[in-house]
């Protein structure tokens, strides 16, 4: 329990940061509470991991209070500036969760699960230390070594013997612990833990708020975050230190947040977008598609909007460019001046790999996403309920802007399982079911917000017109 | 007077639940039916110590080993496995665990695990948990 609350503690500080930083933005108080705390971690973090790798090209050392003062004083900074900007009517601050109307059994119900869901994550998580295998050698490790170091350990990322361990990969992970770490003083395995079921929180919370700025009732919103926090994979996901469930939460809100940006022409979210979806490029290189999907959808929404001006068209998709540009230009320098390469994919596995010959392994990966739609232990029925929302709700998915939610989960997954038709290549009998076995049914937990949201879309319960009890305007 | 249309649950919904519950509380349950000493382990493991708590995690065995290693190895010398396969979880934690001590190639140390009789050319004995496993020390000058 000690090992939670000091987690925590050492969190609070970052998710402030962030905290303040939203509420700089938010001009128009058009995120709630628990939807500002959520994402003021996400972005609170991220924050942290872009000022530490600058931090680290200006040659400073690390420490928690040379990194956490300079944060906390610039977000408090950027609210004091940002207050003279707010217009003086700020929209209302209308009830989100506990409205006036009471909470019926079901939804007593739907909170309890949500509520024993996430404490069973945190218990779990907690439970173990570091010892699922990407969990040790992509993240666990490099954290270690950091906070060791007192900062970010060239010689050790370059080292040949621990090439494996993919010395490229974005560090938002290793970062985040190793902060963990630096705050306490100790490498409490168990506190940093502490992160992962902190997003499955955030990924929950998320999910119900952009549910209900989609118009769908308290109950509807309650109902599809449980059908979130009780998919098992999911859940497991976030206790053993991977960074999928990361992901998912940068991933999952960088969609949503554009999805809104595009329903209400709110800039807010247009930019907590960007925010977020460059934070899913700090955290795994699969990020970089998803920056890129992003970007063609804004680019498409944009040029399809025929009575907006081509300046306010450039200056949306400008601002949307320069903050994933200013987010993600730290980690890059950092990377080149690395020096390192992905061992896997790179230009010679595509060389290699592009050949007739690999479009064999379509079947089994093929067969490997059936069994994962068909698969209740891992997936409850998420897959199946999803594909009857396209078929049965087509109207609500396929002809309204949701269907560029669906797209952008289509086009990730498309790209994620095309990087198995050349990988592997270097190593006899070349057998990519053990790669499908190992990673795939991670890399589907990216998209899994998206899925839950379209189903609550497509399934939910919409709010009367003129009846929204959380009303926001639009510019 | 009008129903509160809120009171009544969409069939979707009905539909919805009616199927993911039972699945949900079937594999929360499932676990602890199938080995149902899992719960008094994870009862044990509340009361343990971080070191206890890795040994259950790496294997009482494997961690015994690495603890010994741990306290043998000199700060910053260098080492290799031998005994632990190449592609194996054991390998990636026994890296993790016993940093800042790093693999070399040219080992200052070569650590090896459960295999009886293994001997290398210019290197001898430097510390023995069993005869299985023990650690050699290079004779050669490795910077």
């Amino acid at each position: 329990m000690t090992d939670i609350l000091l987690g925590l503690a050492s969190l609070a500080p970052v998710t402030l940061a962030g905290w303040l930083v939203l509420t700089a933005l938010d001009a128009q108080r058009a995120l709630r509470p628990i939807e500002k705390l959520s994402l003021g971690y996400g972005i609170g973090t991220g924050l942290l991991v872009w000022e530490t790798l600058v931090f680290h090209s200006l040659g400073l050392s690390l420490t928690a209070v040379r990194i956490l003062g300079p944060l906390i004083i610039a977000a408090v900074l950027a609210l004091v500036f940002a207050r003279r900007c707010w217009p003086r009517d700020r929209g209302s601050q209308a009830p989100f969760i506990s409205e006036r109307v009471p909470f019926q059994a079901l939804e007593w119900f739907l909170i309890a699960a949500v509520a024993a869901e996430i404490s069973a994550a945190f218990f779990q998580a907690w439970l173990l230390p570091m010892e699922a295998y990407d969990a040790v050698s992509n993240w666990g490790l490099k954290a270690k070594a950091i906070f060791l170091a007192g900062e970010i350990p060239l010689s050790f990322l370059r080292n040949p013997n621990y090439e494996v361990f993919h010395p490229d990969y974005p560090l938002l992970v290793p970062l985040i612990e190793s902060h963990v770490y630096r705050f306490l003083g100790d490498l409490r395995e168990a506190s940093a833990k502490v992160i992962f079921p902190l997003f499955l929180a955030g990924c929950t919370a998320v999910l119900f708020a952009v549910l209900r700025k989609a118009g769908q009732t308290r109950r509807s919103g309650l109902l599809f975050s449980f059908l979130l926090t009780s998919i098992p994979y999911f859940s497991q996901q976030a206790t053993n230190g991977y960074a999928d469930v990361v992901m998912s939460f940068y991933f999952g809100g960088g969609t949503l947040y554009l999805y809104l940006w595009q329903t209400t022409g709110n800039g807010l979210f247009l930019a907590l977008s960007a925010l977020l979806t460059a934070c899913a490029a700090l955290t795994k290189n699969e990020g970089l598609v998803i920056v890129g999907v992003h970007l063609l959808w804004l680019a498409g929404v944009l040029l399809s909007r025929a009575g907006t001006a081509r300046r306010r068209k450039l200056i949306s998709f400008g601002t949307y460019f320069c903050i994933l540009a200013a987010v993600l230009t730290p980690w890059y320098l950092f990377k080149v001046s690395l020096g390192v390469g992905n061992d896997v994919i790179n230009s010679e596995a595509f060389r290699a790999g592009f050949s007739w010959k690999s479009w064999s392994r379509m079947g089994p990966i093929a067969y490997h996403l059936q069994t994962q739609v068909f698969g209740p232990k891992n997936w409850n029925l998420v897959w199946i309920l999803l594909c009857a929302a396209v078929v049965v709700r087509r109207q609500v998915l396929l002809r309204s802007p949701a269907v560029l939610v669906l797209c952008v989960m289509g086009l990730v997954l498309a790209a994620y399982m095309s990087v198995y038709l050349v990988t592997p290549y270097t190593t006899a009998p070349f057998d990519v079911r053990w790669h499908l076995r190992t990673s795939a049914s991670r890399l589907l937990l990216h998209a899994l917000p998206h899925a839950v949201f379209l189903i609550g879309l497509a399934f939910g319960e919409a709010e009367k017109p003129g009846e929204r009890p959380y009303c926001y305007r639009t510019p | 007077m009008a129903e509160n249309p809120t009171d009544r649950l969409p069939p979707a919904w009905r539909f919805i639940l009616t199927l993911w519950i039972p699945i949900w509380l079937f594999f929360l349950a499932w676990p602890i039916r199938k080995d149902p000493s899992k719960l008094s382990s994870a009862v044990s493991l509340v009361r343990a110590d971080s070191e206890t708590r890795r040994q259950t995690a790496y294997g009482q065995e494997f961690h015994r080993f690495l603890r010994f290693c741990k306290d043998q190895l000199p700060a910053g010398a260098t080492f290799r496995l031998v005994g632990v396969d190449y592609a194996s979880i054991d390998k990636v934690r026994a890296f993790y665990f016993l940093y800042p001590n790093v693999v070399a190639e040219h080992a200052q140390f070569i650590l090896v695990y459960q295999t009886p009789g293994y001997r290398e050319d210019d290197a001898h004995l430097y510390a023995l948990l069993n005869s299985g496993s023990f650690i050699l020390k290079s004779s050669t000058e490795i910077p």
